[in-house]
C-alpha cells in the first residue's frame, strides 16, 4: 500500500448514465480498481436517491483531510451541472487530493484533468440531441 | 375501515406515532439459542486467531478480547457463520413474529442475511451516520427488526428522529447541503433508544436514524434485519437477491400455480 490514509469509495443510489447498477456491483468495481492501483479502499459512502442531492458527497468534504482521496464508481455520479461539478472537483484538487473514477479508469489531480471531464460530459450531452 | 382488536390498535397507534415499537421477547428459547451460538462462535474465533481459550468470554466484554484491527474480520466470521445455520432465520423471525404481523403483515419476505453490528467502546470505524435507508434505495414499505444481545442505552444504542420532527426536517432537506449539516440541525431532537437484552425493536427506516461512536463501558452487539409484505414495492432491494419469502399462504400458492383452462 502506498499510504495509510486510504481512499473513500463513493457510489450512488441513482441511475448512472441512464442505467441502474446495483450498489454491490458498484462496490465490486471500485474494490477491483483499488486493487489494480494498489491503493487502500475504505468502505463506500452511498449518495441518496433524491435527484440533485449531493449531501453525501458534500459531507466527504469535511472528511477529506483524513483521506488520500476518493474512488468514485463513475464520473456520471458527479453533478451534471458544469458549475456545480467543477466547484466540487476544484475543492478536492486544491486540497491536493486524488480522485479516481473506477468505471472510466480516469484520474483527476489537477485543473487540466477537470477539463477532460468537462469534455466527456459535453460530448455525452451533445450526442444525445 | 380497520378491523383490528384493541391490542393491535394500541400497538399500531404507538408505532405510527413514534416510528418504532419496543417489545418484550416471549420466545426466550430462541433468543438464548442465538446468544449462546454467538458466544460459541466467538470462542472458536478467539481460539483460531489468538490461540486463546477463554471460557469466561462475555459479549459486553468483547473489547477486552479483540483488537480493533481484527474487528471487521471477526465480525464477518460471526456474521457468516450464524447466517449459515439453517435454523437461524426462522428463530430470528420468531422473536418478533407477533408484532411484525400486527405492524407489517402476515405474508412476509425477510432479508436473506441478518446484519450484525459490533461496536467496541470509543471505536469510530463502524459508526453509521444519520440516514434514512429509503434515501439509499430501500423500499418505504420495509420494517426493521433490531435485536440487541446486550443492554443498549445512550451511545451504545442507536438514535432515531421521532416521526413529527422527521417530517418537519424532511421538508427542509435541500436547505442543508450535506448530511453533516443536516445532522447538526436535527441533533437536539434525536432520541436515543434504550433497549435491554430480552427486548426487540421494530422501526421504520423511513425516519432518520444512525449511531455515533460508543462511549459507554461495554461493547454493543446487535442484529438488524428487514421485513416487508410480499406484494409491496421493492425499489432497489429485490426479491431473490436481497429478500426471501418466508410466510407465503396457501391462497397465494394457489394463485401462483393457477392455469386458466386455455393455458397449458
Ligand atoms: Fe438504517
Amino acid at each position: 500500500m502506498k499510504n495509510s490514509l486510504g481512499y473513500r469509495g463513493y457510489i450512488t443510489s441513482r441511475k448512472v448514465d441512464g442505467s441502474f447498477i446495483p450498489q454491490t456491483l458498484q462496490n465490486l468495481k471500485i474494490r477491483d480498481y483499488a486493487k489494480k492501483l494498489k491503493i487502500e479502499f475504505k468502505l463506500s459512502a452511498t449518495e441518496y436517491v433524491m435527484k440533485n442531492s449531493y449531501h453525501v458527497l458534500n459531507s466527504l468534504k469535511s472528511e477529506i483531510n483524513q483521506l488520500e482521496g476518493i474512488i468514485f464508481f463513475s464520473i456520471f455520479s458527479l453533478p451534471e451541472k458544469k458549475k456545480n461539478r467543477n466547484e466540487l472537483l476544484k475543492f478536492f484538487v486544491m486540497k491536493k487530493k486524488i480522485l479516481y473514477f473506477a468505471l472510466e479508469e480516469l484520474t483527476v489531480k489537477n485543473i487540466r484533468d477537470i477539463k477532460e471531464i468537462d469534455e466527456i460530459f459535453f460530448i455525452k450531452k451533445a450526442s444525445k440531441r | 375501515m380497520n378491523f383490528v382488536n384493541n391490542e393491535e390498535l394500541r400497538v399500531q397507534k404507538k408505532f405510527l406515532n413514534k416510528g418504532y415499537y419496543i417489545f418484550n421477547i416471549k420466545d426466550k428459547k430462541n433468543l438464548t439459542r442465538i446468544k449462546k451460538s454467538i458466544i460459541k462462535i466467538s470462542k472458536e474465533w478467539l481460539k483460531k486467531k489468538y490461540k486463546k481459550k477463554n471460557q469466561n468470554f462475555t459479549l459486553d466484554n468483547t473489547h477486552n478480547e479483540i483488537s480493533i484491527k481484527d474487528l471487521n474480520s471477526y465480525r464477518l466470521y460471526v456474521y457468516e457463520k450464524i447466517n449459515s445455520y439453517k435454523w437461524f432465520s426462522k428463530a430470528y423471525f420468531s422473536l418478533g413474529k407477533r408484532y411484525l404481523e400486527m405492524i407489517c403483515g402476515n405474508e412476509l419476505v425477510m432479508q436473506k442475511k441478518c446484519n450484525l453490528s459490533i461496536q467496541l467502546p470509543n471505536d469510530d470505524s463502524s459508526t453509521l451516520p444519520l440516514h434514512s435507508d429509503v434515501w439509499v434505495g430501500d423500499s418505504e414499505y420495509e420494517i426493521v427488526l433490531w435485536l440487541p444481545l446486550v443492554d443498549c442505552y445512550r451511545t451504545k444504542s442507536m438514535f432515531i428522529l421521532p416521526t413529527d420532527k422527521n417530517n418537519k426536517f424532511s421538508k427542509k432537506f435541500f436547505k442543508y447541503k450535506s448530511t453533516n449539516k443536516l445532522f447538526t440541525a436535527v441533533k437536539p431532537h434525536l432520541k436515543w433508544l434504550k433497549i435491554d437484552y430480552g427486548q426487540g425493536l421494530l422501526f421504520t427506516q423511513n425516519i432518520m436514524h444512525g449511531n455515533v461512536a460508543n462511549s459507554e463501558k461495554g461493547t454493543r452487539w446487535s442484529f438488524n434485519c428487514r421485513f416487508k409484505a410480499i406484494f409491496s414495492p421493492y425499489r432497489d432491494k429485490s426479491i431473490g437477491v436481497f429478500f426471501k419469502p418466508i410466510t407465503m399462504k396457501p391462497v397465494t400458492k394457489l394463485g401462483m400455480s393457477y392455469k386458466y383452462p386455455n393455458e397449458k
